[in-house]
């Protein structure tokens, strides 16, 4: 007669099959690469001085988006130098409707409008930090966010240093630029590109159109580089009294 | 600076539940370190204590997690953490060294209380039915004939729990030390500010609730050990002041537009947390207490009731210090340029009455977990365990 299981051979055999089972499930996702192994083909050019502040570029946006009232995917900073050398920084609206009824910051010596969006950084602090890959890296080499897979924690909100990421309270998950992925993978522009009247906004692909001089040419600045994220939007012009390249 | 200086996407996403996740979590830690210095490392006045302060550190560590529920935007999806975890997250590790402390606290307790439970008379099921192999699962005891190998084997779990206890802490720092984009966040100290701040926030936790435990049974109660604890705590707060000086000096000699935002907060939106409830209320006042209390021991009223109160600051500012690291690393833009001023909202999910419920909570929990499972080593004698 077969002898009856006991109550340790039962946790035993239910702590090694739990082991076991979580096991064979988790590790071949955590094998993954955390991203694209490939070089990235794509250029993304933003040329601050051509930007006159108009708020098409984040309008566009909305409407191809629908983005969360009160958050934007793409916004466009004034930032400009007041007579007494004070830094004047407005983006509280994100210039969605221009910057005509923004505060009137008085004179300045030196001003420019900077349009901003996610930056597609080589090593996004965002894919680092979530906890179950919803942010990640497609193939291309593009950052990415499941939203059918996040759990709005906030957590690659917090960790953008760019203020790119945002929560979408009605959907209780993330949400973010992705330089209009499905758009691109159909070999057409992100609608901000489109939308621009004065090309500040310049999109392309290796290859194909030819990027602005000073990308070429390797005088790109990037925004806040000593964190080490190495962004791929690339600006011509990001302090408003730096000479033009 | 003129102008906000915030960009249209910055807002405190990290509300009062996150706020309340750390300090909960944190006050867990208190209960287990009683249990193991009177277990493992044999201090006779606070063996009385060992079996009650589990079963504190037990309530407070299971409901911890629920703020944090009550935070995320998608609750119904927070068993993905254990399920596809991306552990170049912090926070996913985090979630598998929880699993593993909360695992291991509870062997514990059903090791020390399980025989020893009283069961509704639902339970006296006859064999093999369900509600009798459930009982036999919670009686994980060698029984009283084996004392020194029950006390060996507690000793281990209590031991490797407490190195689990400790990693877990350090966790809750590192998920904000590795934020490199926010300069009030990281810092390598923040795993360490954390575990000392836990320590001393559950050891005042412990001390409160003896007290009170005291007064609620009158007669027969073992007297709170003030010196051993006190000079447990002041050790423990001392080391924790350090810490938190030492970060704040790292931020002041980086100096420039850091150091601006960070002194601009202290001075500033902080100024009534940080500077009057975290520095001055909760961290020097109890210094001097509990400096007096070690060195002059004193007797009657006042011995009895100085160690409760630095408790209750000490309590105060690990709630202050969870709220300026948590919210203080949210009211500078990242510019570092300009400051914001936050209200909590009273209702909602994520208000103060949701967070002073669950705060009531663990208190909740423990109260039943005292009915069922004696704390008191007279009542352990009077069951037969």
């Amino acid at each position: 007669m077969k002898r009856p299981m006991n109550r340790r051979e039962l946790l035993k055999r239910a702590a090694f099959g739990a082991a076991g089972a979580w096991l064979a499930w988790t590790l071949p996702g955590c094998a993954r690469p955390p991203r694209a192994l490939a070089p990235f083909p794509f250029w993304f050019a933003v040329d601050p001085p051509r930007c006159i502040g108009c708020g098409a570029c984040v309008r566009a946006c909305r409407a191809e988006h629908a983005t969360f009232p009160g958050k934007t995917r793409t916004w466009i900073e004034r930032r400009g130098i007041a007579a007494d050398g004070a830094r004047v920084l407005l983006a509280s609206d994100g210039g969605e409707s221009g910057f005509a009824s923004a505060p009137d910051p008085g004179p300045l010596r030196a001003a420019l409008f900077v349009p901003k969006l996610c930056n597609q950084c080589e090593d996004p602090p965002c894919v680092r930090v979530c906890p179950v890959g919803a942010s990640f890296a497609s193939p291309e080499g593009f950052v990415l966010l499941d939203r059918r897979t996040c759990i709005g924690c906030g957590y690659c909100v917090q960790a953008c240093p760019y203020a790119a990421r945002f929560m979408d309270r009605a959907a209780g998950t993330a949400d973010g630029c992705d330089w209009c992925y499905a758009r691109v993978l159909r070999g057409a522009p992100p609608v901000c590109v489109l939308a621009c009247p004065t090309g500040a906004r310049a999109f392309g692909r290796e290859g194909g159109s030819a990027p602005p001089a000073w990308l070429s040419e390797g005088r790109a600045r990037a925004p806040v580089p000593e964190i080490g994220t190495r962004p791929r939007v690339a600006y011509s012009r990001l302090d408003p009294e730096e000479a033009a390249p | 600076m003129t102008g906000t200086g915030f960009m249209p996407n910055e807002a405190v996403e990290w509300g009062p539940m996150v706020v309340l996740y750390t300090f909960l979590s944190g006050l867990s830690l208190g209960g287990l370190v009683v249990a193991f210095l009177a277990v493992v490392m044999r201090t006779r006045d606070l063996a009385p204590f060992a079996r009650f302060s589990l079963l504190a550190a037990f309530a407070f560590l299971v409901t911890s997690p629920l703020p944090l529920l009550l935070h995320l935007g998608r609750p119904e999806r927070c068993y993905m953490i254990f399920v596809v975890p991306c552990f170049t997250s912090p926070m996913a590790l985090f979630g598998a060294v929880f699993a593993i402390h909360a695992f291991l606290l509870g062997w514990i307790v059903l090791f020390v209380f399980g025989s020893a439970a009283t069961f509704p008379s639902g339970f006296a099921a006859p064999p093999d039915h369900p509600r009798r192999w459930l009982r036999a699962l919670i009686e994980f005891r060698a029984g009283p004939a084996v004392p020194r190998f029950e006390r060996r084997v507690v000793g281990i779990l209590l031991a490797a729990d407490l190195a689990a206890a400790l990693v877990f802490h350090g966790y809750v720092g590192a998920l904000l030390g590795a934020v490199h984009g926010n300069p009030w966040w990281s810092s390598p100290l923040m795993p360490f500010l954390f575990i000392f701040s836990s320590e001393i926030s559950g050891l005042s936790l412990f001390v409160l609730l003896a007290v009170l435990a005291a007064r609620i049974r009158k007669a027969g109660s073992a007297p709170l050990p003030v010196r051993t604890v006190g000079r447990l705590l002041l050790i423990s707060l001392a080391v924790e002041t350090a810490l938190e000086g030492a970060r704040i000096a790292a931020l002041a000699v980086e100096g420039g537009a850091v150091w601006r935002a960070a002194s601009g907060l202290i001075l500033g939106p902080l100024a009534p947390t940080y500077l009057v409830l975290q520095g001055l209320i909760g961290t020097l006042v109890p210094l001097f207490l509990l400096v007096w209390i070690v060195r002059r021991r004193p007797g009657g009223a006042a011995g009895r009731w100085i160690l409760p109160a630095c408790a209750l600051l000490i309590l105060a500012q690990v709630l202050a210090m969870r709220w300026n690291i948590v919210i203080g690393g949210q009211l500078f833009p990242r510019s570092l340029e300009g400051f914001r001023m936050y209200a909590p909202e009273w209702a909602g999910k994520e208000g103060l009455i949701a967070a002073a419920g669950l705060l009531a909570l663990p208190f909740l929990l423990l109260f039943g977990l005292a009915k069922i499972l004696p704390p008191w080593a007279e009542q352990m004698e009077s069951r037969g365990a």
